[in-house]
């Protein structure tokens, strides 16, 4: 059976890279309170080397790692009757909408995504919603209006 | 029908108390808490606080029923250009207007304080997801029956010449209760975890007032083991709870009734407080079969249908068909009310090899807080909780053993067990979305779950199946893909 072979931008990854480094810096601002707690509580200093570990983890998943592995896993393709998803961290997923059961798309982009000229495409069904993160603002235009064309003409098999 | 309404006045008693029932848990485990550091005696000095807190007490119930009064007062309904409106707010005036064609169901509820009034509320579900529906608290039996007629008259406008031959409706019942097996509902009722902690936690409260010790004291001479007193105490409060429950659910079980009416299906019960759902039966988004452990073993089941549709009041899409049932007679009820559907399929069972992986997935869950119960709980009394271990290796056992699909035409069957087995028929245009999942380091091939999303209500309900083979559920997503148009 045929997989999906679209990938999403290659500036999805930089966008997801900048989102590792806003949360890797919140974390590290909770590490260094827990460390400043450490110091003036007298806590067991071996804390320190657990804060170090955290915080360099963090960084090294959040920012590096994940956002790399993400974007090697996402693929997506919108066939006349059907859209196909492929994505996930460890869990791989694969999903599948069938054009009939669109109810509507929307395209969003936030301050970042704009930055970079991308888009999110959220697709609804009656009880769920599936999002595909980055594309560039043409792809999402052209993508946005392909899906709501074909789910309008979409009828049931059965 | 045609000018502004109020509803009954009764309106402003159900709302106050129902708030007062909302709020009351919480209010009481504060009073009950404290009860013995509140001054009583007016001699005290700190009398004062305790009139205080009174006189608050008694201005916010105050506030609260001069609220609700104006809630009432402000809440009126009419009927205009074949709509039903509702407006209602003091600042923000909110109006809802619903076409009475469409209108999904028309439920029907009556409680104690309803019926020396004759008096319904009516419960009005709506098909969009934009609009939520309506719920009109106290209106007469009359009313109630002109909206539950004006809906069926809207929805016979879009076929005229069909309804003019099918003019004459007749209810048939298709199922009712057996005193029999409604005892039985009641007996083995999962309610009676929660009402036992509730009459636990009265019991304890209510140490002052039965003289327990002295009582203990006294057995303690007779008998001189403790452990029988507490095993007598836990008997007796099961019991109690037991009893408690028993009543609940004979009260609001007795006179279940299932009937068809064309294509809607009315669900009525209750005695003290009688309800009356109406089904839609083109809104049946899928059926499940629920078998708890304990009703599987006497080859009991209830049937559950998961139906699409607004309501105002909690939201609740589970219907419950019918509560208790044999087995056997369930499938042949359903086989007769959805003929479309098939009920009875040789399944697909998971691998083998995926045994371990069932009865490992449960207890993993279970191992560090069995962990660390062991290690702190002084005196080697936690490693009675090394018990839960094996325990839950059971359930994952009775999972994999009870774990299943079948493929029938268009219709997908899903076998599945948490805790009861759950039996999921759907059909394929019923599924909104499907999803396999794989973790990555799985070998290709190699196990993998699928879910399977419906509405339910205005929301979504998943269905899981774990610990397939890949391939077997690709076959299923196969399945689902829709037909290639040429």
């Amino acid at each position: 059976m045929q997989e999906p072979t679209q990938q999403i931008s290659r500036k999805g990854l930089t966008v997801w890279r900048i989102h590792g480094v806003i949360e890797t810096l919140i974390v590290w601002l909770l590490l260094s309170v827990i460390g400043a707690l450490t110091y003036f509580f007298d806590w067991y200093s071996w804390l320190y080397i657990v804060i170090a570990v955290l915080a360099f983890l963090e960084a090294a998943t959040a920012i590096f790692i994940f956002p790399k592995i993400k974007w090697h896993h996402w693929r997506y393709e919108v066939r006349e009757e059907e859209i196909d998803l492929k994505y996930g961290l460890f869990i791989i997923k694969r999903v599948l909408v069938p054009m009939v059961r669109v109810q509507h798309v929307n395209t969003t982009q936030g301050p970042i995504l704009k930055k970079y000229h991308l888009a999110e495409i959220s697709i609804s069904t009656a009880a769920t919603v599936h999002t595909i993160p980055a594309l560039t603002e043409e792809e999402a235009d052209v993508l946005r209006s392909k899906i709501s064309a074909l789910a309008r003409v979409a009828e049931d098999d059965v | 029908m045609y000018d502004k309404q109020h509803l009954h006045p009764i309106t402003i008693l159900l709302n106050f108390l129902k708030i007062i029932k909302e709020t009351i848990a919480a209010v009481a485990v504060i009073f009950v808490l404290n009860i013995k550091n509140i001054p009583w005696n007016p001699m005290d000095p700190h009398f004062k606080w305790t009139l205080l807190g009174l006189l608050i007490a008694f201005f916010l119930v105050c506030l609260l029923l001069v609220l609700t009064w104006v809630f009432w007062r402000k809440y009126t309904y009419w009927v205009e250009n074949e709509e039903l409106h509702v407006e209602k707010g003091l600042f923000v005036k909110k109006h809802q207007y619903v076409p009475f064609e469409r209108i999904q169901s028309v439920n029907f509820k009556e409680s104690i304080f309803h019926r020396p009034f004759g008096l319904v509320k009516v419960t009005i579900e709506t098909a969009g997801s934009e609009d939520s529906g309506i719920a009109l608290t106290a209106i007469s039996r009359e009313q109630a029956d002109w909206i539950d007629a004006a809906t069926k008259r809207a929805k016979r406008h879009e076929t005229v010449e069909k309804a003019e031959q099918e003019e004459i409706t007749t209810r048939e019942m298709v199922y009712h209760m057996t005193t029999k097996n409604l005892l039985i509902l009641a007996t083995t009722s999962s309610g009676i975890g929660v009402i036992f902690s509730a009459v636990a936690a009265v019991m304890s409260q209510l140490s002052d007032v039965i003289p327990y010790e002295l009582i203990f004291n006294e057995l303690k001479d007779f008998m001189k083991y403790g452990i029988l007193i507490v095993s007598l105490i836990v008997f007796t409060v099961l019991f109690i709870s037991w009893l408690i429950s028993v009543v609940i659910t004979y009260l609001n079980h007795a006179n279940f009734i299932v009937e068809r009416e064309q294509d809607r299906l009315f669900i009525s019960k209750g005695l003290l407080e009688k309800k009356r759902v109406a089904v839609p039966m083109s809104r049946i988004q899928g059926i499940k079969i629920v078998e708890t452990p304990l009703r599987q073993l006497f080859g009991f089941a209830a049937i559950h249908l998961e139906s699409a549709g607004n309501t105002e009041e909690d939201g609740d899409s589970k219907i419950s068909l019918v509560p208790l049932i044999k087995k056997r007679e369930a499938l042949e009820l359903l086989s007769e009310l959805f003929p479309t559907y098939q009920f009875e399929h040789t399944l697909v069972k998971a691998p083998k090899r995926a045994a371990w992986r069932f009865m490992l997935f449960f207890s993993a869950w279970a191992v560090i807080p069995v962990a660390l119960v062991s290690y702190f709980v002084p005196l080697g009394y936690g490693l009675y909780s090394l018990v839960v271990l094996p325990l839950l290796m059971l359930f994952g056992y009775a999972e994999y053993r009870s774990s299943g699909f079948a493929l029938h035409d268009k219709q997908l069957t899903l076998v599945t067990r948490r805790f009861s087995k759950e039996s999921f028929f759907v059909m394929k245009q019923r599924i909104q979305t499907m999803q396999v999942r794989q973790s990555v380091l799985a070998e290709r091939g190699d196990l993998a779950r699928l879910h399977v999303s419906i509405v339910a209500g205005t929301a979504e309900s998943e269905t899981a199946l774990r610990f397939f083979e890949k391939h077997k559920l690709m076959q299923i997503f196969d399945w689902y893909r829709p037909a290639r148009r040429n």
